[in-house]
């Protein structure tokens, strides 16, 4: 998260009126926050409300906000919220269970067969990207948080309600699929 | 976790697209960061400052308040209680009448309660003890109607002072009929023997009971003094400087 105040000490000096502390808060957490709600809606208009109802949440918090856990926990904890609120009102609560995503696993598309032994560096990009999508929301959403939020299991569990045994394993079943994808590419 | 093309794969997953809000999105964010601090500010302006202002306008009102009610009623901050007061002196007591009886001091219990002979036993008093009686209803136009009844056929002609209305002189009813008990006892026969001390309890209660200003009770000496009445003027003017030690005598009255 680059040096500086701690996110924690940030948000509670915005707690106090430090209006430039909430700003450097928001530039840190800004473009990881709005990827991951944009990777899980995929629509920009509904990452985009979303977004900023999270940071409205935030504002909000600020006169109780206590630095128990870290800030970014907290952070894509009300992000998680909002998005389930989100795939209730769009029919799209699937997260699925972790039997489910072996499922989910064995369905992935085949893509095109790695007959190139260099592919192009955009296009596995590319494929990732398509690969991240297609994940099932709860493992996307591991996957993103530990990307985007630089979350750990633990903290991933925090944020998401689940118990670390499940949130490992959201992890674990999103890598290997989006792995597979990358060794196809390849 | 630790599988090196996790690695590859995040490294892979940065190279790709960074969408990232839009300038509106974030100036429309940082606006409403800056307007809840302010909100805040000013919320927590009120409840800084809210409290303490309210007790200081709590302790200005009853300040106030006690200041005015002191300056309407001082009584109320520096009468003493009147029923624990000792009776007057018997040095006090009118020179040319008799010394009151060491026998007739323990009567003088200002809680006694008077006996259904009293009126007619005060009627005999002295005219010291009259003097002491219109002295006191000067004082005390509050007194209790019945005693007034009583005392009535018995009272020496009014002086001015009795007939001029004395509005800040009052006392209680337990303090009027006490000087009663001493003549009403039985067999009290030398009533007029009792009277000095009498008429000097009485007076030392009746300036007890002075609720006026200093200067109207100064006022009320100099005429018992015009009257030639030294005794009561020595009386009330040692009960005067036990209850303003600090306020200056005019040189009349020295």
């Amino acid at each position: 998260m680059g040096s500086g105040p701690a996110d924690e000490e940030l948000m509670l000096r915005y707690g106090g009126g430090d209006t430039a502390a909430f700003e450097t808060l928001y530039r840190r957490h800004r473009g990881p926050l709005y990827r991951f709600l944009l990777r899980q809606v995929k629509n920009e208009a509904a990452a985009e409300e979303i977004f900023q109802d999270v940071w409205m949440r935030v504002i909000d918090s600020r006169g109780r906000y206590e630095a128990r856990s870290k800030f970014s926990s907290w952070v894509y904890a009300i992000a998680h919220n909002r998005l389930m609120d989100f795939y209730r009102a769009s029919g799209r609560a699937r997260l699925l269970d972790p039997e489910e995503s072996e499922a989910a696993i064995a369905e992935l598309p085949a893509g095109d067969p790695p007959a190139e032994i260099r592919l192009e560096r955009k296009r596995a990009v590319e494929r990732l990207l398509e690969a991240l999508a297609e994940l099932p929301d709860a493992q996307r959403e591991a996957f993103l948080l530990q990307q985007e939020g630089d979350l750990s299991v633990e903290e991933i569990a925090q944020a998401t309600g689940v118990n670390r045994e499940t949130a490992k394993s959201r992890l674990r079943y999103a890598l290997a699929k989006l792995r597979t994808v990358l060794d196809q590419t390849r | 976790m630790n599988d090196p093309r996790n690695h590859e794969l995040s490294r892979l997953y940065r190279e790709g697209a960074w969408p990232e809000p839009s300038q509106q999105l974030d100036d429309a964010i940082l606006e409403a960061s800056r307007r809840a601090a302010r909100a805040r500010r000013s919320k927590s302006l009120v409840w800084r400052f809210g409290p303490p202002f309210a007790l200081a306008a709590t302790v200005v009102l009853t300040f106030t308040l006690l200041l005015r009610t002191y300056e309407e009623q001082p009584q109320l901050f520096t009468a003493p209680p009147v029923a624990k007061r000792h009776p007057a002196p018997a040095a006090v007591a009118h020179p040319a009448e008799p010394k009151p009886e060491p026998a007739v001091q323990p009567a003088l219990n200002l809680n006694a309660v008077p006996a259904p002979a009293a009126a007619p036993a005060l009627k005999k008093e002295a005219p010291s003890a009259a003097r002491a009686d219109s002295l006191q209803r000067g004082f005390e136009p509050l007194e209790s109607p019945v005693t007034r009844e009583a005392e009535a056929p018995a009272r020496a002609p009014q002086t001015p002072m009795e007939k001029a209305p004395a509005p800040r002189f009052e006392t209680a009813p337990a303090q009027m009929n006490a000087p009663q008990s001493p003549a009403a006892a039985p067999g009290a026969g030398v009533v007029s023997g009792n009277a000095g001390g009498v008429a000097a309890a009485v007076s030392a209660r009746a300036v007890a009971a002075f609720q006026g200003t200093p200067d109207a009770w100064l006022e009320e000496i100099r005429r018992l003094k015009a009257q030639g009445r030294s005794d009561d003027v020595r009386l009330q003017l040692a009960e005067f400087r036990k209850r303003y030690p600090d306020y200056p005598l005019p040189d009349d009255l020295r």
